[in-house]
This record gives structure tokens, sequence and C-alpha cells, in this order.
């Protein structure tokens, strides 16, 4: 088993322009790495990728090791920035659903989040609202226990309140020894509680990556603060 | 895996199609009996407006009715392949396509799941036009059912069968075939229409790929008539010779094979679209 659980060589994807040109990326196991850039520079595309959404114009994705194959699927816990359910569904039955495919779902956990949050298992996924939508993903998502969780703007249509519980929900409810993938703009708000961190810059070319408290320690900054300087406008 | 979303995709349909079957069943009875009046009426030779006005007006609904049946068939071929398109070209193809099962099992479930439902539907269009023969015409003892359609049927089966035995099975096996290959194909034909639709454009992919799809059938049915012609112009001189040279068994052998060959046409240009379908969602397909 490889120690990265997740390795892209010379990955390069293009619309009518290039997104991803040649990314390298190796990202180790146990972490919590936030994905970090301006609006367009490939993010979202990166996780589209990894996670089987957009066939990769050329370079190669492994996933624990193994290439990047619908079979890989069962490692990676995804969360789009958009809800993907069916309407029709109640919340149970969408529980039903995680539990019938995914080996890893905790039906339990995720019983008991949507509790926490005061979401009626039997509701119809149509009646939510988009916030109340947002967290029913985060939670079907978070109650897996994969090997690598894809968060793509995780807090980004969400109250202020409800950020801590869903921060708190990710921190909680990940499998150690699984690495998480955070994509965001509120770096403030993210910050506590990642690892590492990957600055990407246009066309997916990393601009710096390391350990989030090394920037605190040797750049006397916040990674927020940081962000800012190397992405100045 | 594939059971599971068999399962899922049938209880999705399901939800709506009885609503189709009610109809269906529902317009040929109904359907039957309106007709049934403007009948009883007409041959009653009782002269009154009102009588006249009531039998128009069974006579317009019937037709609404009968109409009905095909176009519930309709809802159910629409139910399927929207609940195609849905599942795997919409915001819904983020969690089909992150399932960690294979594309050609996803593939496979929709379209196990289409031919169940559309297979039913047929069957059920059968029964609903059956029931509406039984009682559209009225017996002359006053009977409710009229069994007489039966009986017409059961004399063409015997004389078929006294003219050319038992080739009547294999033709009647044939014509099964056909009804299965073309039900497949034509399901092929839409779930490809639609992938290729979804994997060219970003908006608008329903009518792109409705598009294409009468782009595709116009370009194979002149392909056909094509065929057709060169046929008619250089090979049915030959056919006439053969016949005319053959014994009555070796004429119906011929007709079989001619119609097994043609079968088996359609079977492979279903095989190249369903592979074609495959190749888009494996290699093509983008969810942006």
């Amino acid at each position: 088993m490889s120690n990265y659980v997740l390795t892209c060589k010379n990955l390069c994807k293009s619309y009518k322009n290039p997104v991803l040109k040649n990314m390298n990326v190796d990202l180790p196991s146990g972490k919590i790495i936030g994905l970090l850039g301006p609006n367009g520079c490939g993010k979202s595309t990166f996780m589209k990728l990894i996670s089987g959404l957009l066939v990769p114009d050329s370079g190669e994705i492994y996933v624990c090791g193994e290439p990047r194959s619908d079979t890989t699927n069962a490692y990676v816990s995804y969360l789009p920035e958009r809800t993907y359910f069916t309407g029709g569904m109640q919340v149970e039955e969408l529980i039903e659903y995680f539990s019938d495919f995914y080996g890893d779902f905790d039906a339990l956990a995720a019983r008991g989040m949507m509790r926490d949050l005061g979401i009626d298992t039997k509701s119809k996924l149509k009646t939510l609202s988009k916030g109340t939508k947002e967290k029913v993903q985060l939670i079907m998502v978070m109650a897996r226990k994969a090997k690598l969780y894809l968060l793509d703007e995780p807090i980004a249509g969400v109250d202020p309140a409800a950020r801590d519980y869903i921060l708190k929900t990710i921190i909680g409810n990940y499998n150690p020894e699984a690495s998480i993938i955070i994509t965001t703009h509120l770096i403030h708000d993210i910050e506590p509680i990642l690892d590492n961190f990957v600055f990407m810059g246009r066309g997916g070319e990393i601009l710096m990556s390391g350990s989030a408290d090394e920037v605190r320690e040797e750049h006397g900054k916040s990674l927020d603060e940081l962000f800012r300087e190397v992405f100045v406008c | 895996m594939l059971k599971k979303l068999l399962k899922y995709d049938m209880k999705a349909v399901s939800g709506l199609w009885w609503i189709g079957a009610v109809v269906s069943v529902a317009a040929a009875i109904v359907g039957s009996f309106l007709i049934r009046t403007f009948i009883a009426i007409s041959e009653s030779n009782v002269e009154s407006i009102f009588l006249d006005l009531i039998s128009t007006l069974a006579l317009i609904a019937g037709i609404f009715c009968v109409i009905a049946i095909p176009i519930s068939y309709v809802f159910t071929m629409i139910l399927v392949f929207v609940r195609f398109f849905r599942h795997f070209f919409t915001d819904e193809g983020y969690l089909t396509f992150t399932l960690p099962v294979k594309r050609s099992t996803l593939l496979l479930s929709k379209t196990l799941n289409a031919s169940i439902w559309l297979i039913a539907h047929s069957i059920l269009t059968a029964i609903s036009f059956l029931l509406f023969v039984l009682f559209v015409y009225p017996p002359e003892h006053g009977e409710l059912i009229n069994f007489t359609p039966f009986e017409v049927v059961g004399k063409l089966i015997a004389n078929l069968w006294s003219s050319i035995g038992a080739w009547l099975i294999v033709y009647a096996f044939e014509v099964l075939l056909i009804a299965f290959v073309g039900l497949m194909f034509s399901i092929f034909l839409v779930h490809f229409c639609i992938t290729v639709g979804s994997v060219l454009v970003k908006k608008a992919k329903l009518i792109v790929s409705i598009a294409i799809y009468y782009a595709f059938t116009s370009a194979l049915t002149t392909a056909t008539q094509i065929v057709a012609f060169l046929f008619a112009n250089f090979m049915s001189d030959g056919l006439s010779i053969l016949m005319e040279n053959a014994t009555e068994g070796q004429a119906y052998a011929v007709i079989a094979l001619l119609v097994l060959v043609i079968i088996s046409i359609f079977a492979v240009i279903s095989t190249l679209v369903y592979s074609a379908t495959q190749y888009l969602l494996d290699r093509k397909l983008n969810l942006a």
C-alpha cells in the first residue's frame, strides 16, 4: 500500500482553455489538507478528476496506490459544491441508499448527526432548504469511513453557527488514517483544523505547500494572511 | 451491485408508472363501452336528436379513450428515459458516477429497467386492446362479452396452420424476436442519443438529444430505403427464380432465413449503438 493517499502525475485537463497543466501532487495519509487558490484555478476540476466525474486529457491519478477507476470510488467520499439528491427521496431513504452502496457507511452515525442538527429523517429532500440539503449531504459524506474525503466548499452555503458544527463533524467523524482535502475561500474558518495546505495557482501550478503549523511558526502569519500575500490582486 | 441499482431504478419508475397502467386499462374499458353505446344507438334506428348527440359524444370520447392507450405507453417511455437522463446527466450524476459501481453496470441497470417497464407496458397495452375488443361490439343476444374476435383470430391461425404447417411456429417466433430486437434497439438508440447530446453540450442537453435522435432515425430510414431499393432492383429477380425452383418447404425456409438476416443486422446495429454509449460514458463523460 502506498504512503500517499493520492498521487497525480502530469495531470492535464482543459475545457476551452487549459485548466490543469501537468499537475503533479502527492498527498500523504492521515492529514487534513486545505487546497487553496483563487477562483478558476482548477480546484473543483481537480476534485472532479479524482472522483471520476471528469476524464483527464492526459496524466495519471492513483488513489491509495491504485489507478483511479470506478472501483477506487469505494475509497473516496466526495462532497461536491452542489447538491445531487433525487428530490422524491426521504432523508431516511437516502441513508438506506448509502448503506446499500457503501460498505463503509455508518447509518447510525448519520442518523445521530441528523438528530443533532434537528433534521427529520422522514422529510422529503425536495422540501428541505438549500442550507439543510447541504448539511444532509455533508453528513452523508462524513458518515462514511473512507480513505480519502474530498470536500469542495463544505461551508460556503451555511450560516456561521452551522459552520462550527460542520467543522466539528469533519474532525469528529473522519477516519484518522484517512486524508481530507478541503477547498474553500473561507480560509480563516477552516484554518484551525488544517494540518497541511496547498496553494494552487492558475493551471494547477502548486505555488506553495507544507504544514500549516510551520507557516505560523516560520512566517509568523496565519494561512489566511499568507494566502492574501501570495495571491495579491 | 446490479440488483441494488435495479431496485432503485425500478422503484423510481414504479411511483408514476401505475398511473399510466391504470389509464391504459381504464381507457380500454371505458372507451369500449362508449363506442359500444355509439354502435347500439346507431343500430337501433331510432331517430332522435338527443340520441344522435349522445352517440356522437360517446364516439368522440371513445376515440379519445382508444388514443389514450398508446399515449400511456409513451408516458412509460418518457418515465424510463427521463430517469436515464436525470440519473446520469443532471446533478444526480454526481452521486451516480461516484458510486463504487462500474459504468457498464450502471448502463446495464438502466437498460434492464427500461426493458422491464416497456415490456410490462407492452403486455398491458395488449391486454387493454384485448379488453377493448371483448367489450366494444355488442353481441346479438345481449351478452356482456363478445367472443367473435377470438373466433376470427382462431380461424385465421387454423387457416395459416393448414397452409404452412409448423412454419407458423417459426414465423411466430421470428415476430417475437423482431419485437424484442426492435424494443432493445429503440432503448439503445434513445440512450445513445441522450448520451451524445449530454456529452456534446452543457446546456439544452435534452433538446440536442432529441435533434440527434431525429437525425439518426432519419439517416437510418434513408439507409433502409436505399437498401430496399437496391434489393428490389438487383436481387428480387434472383430471389423470384430461387423461389420458383424451390419446394414449398424450401420457400418457407428462405423467407424465414431472410427475416432472420434482417433481425441479425438490427441486432448488430443495436450492439454497436450500445457499445458506443458505453464508450462515451467511460471515456467522454465530463460532468462540469
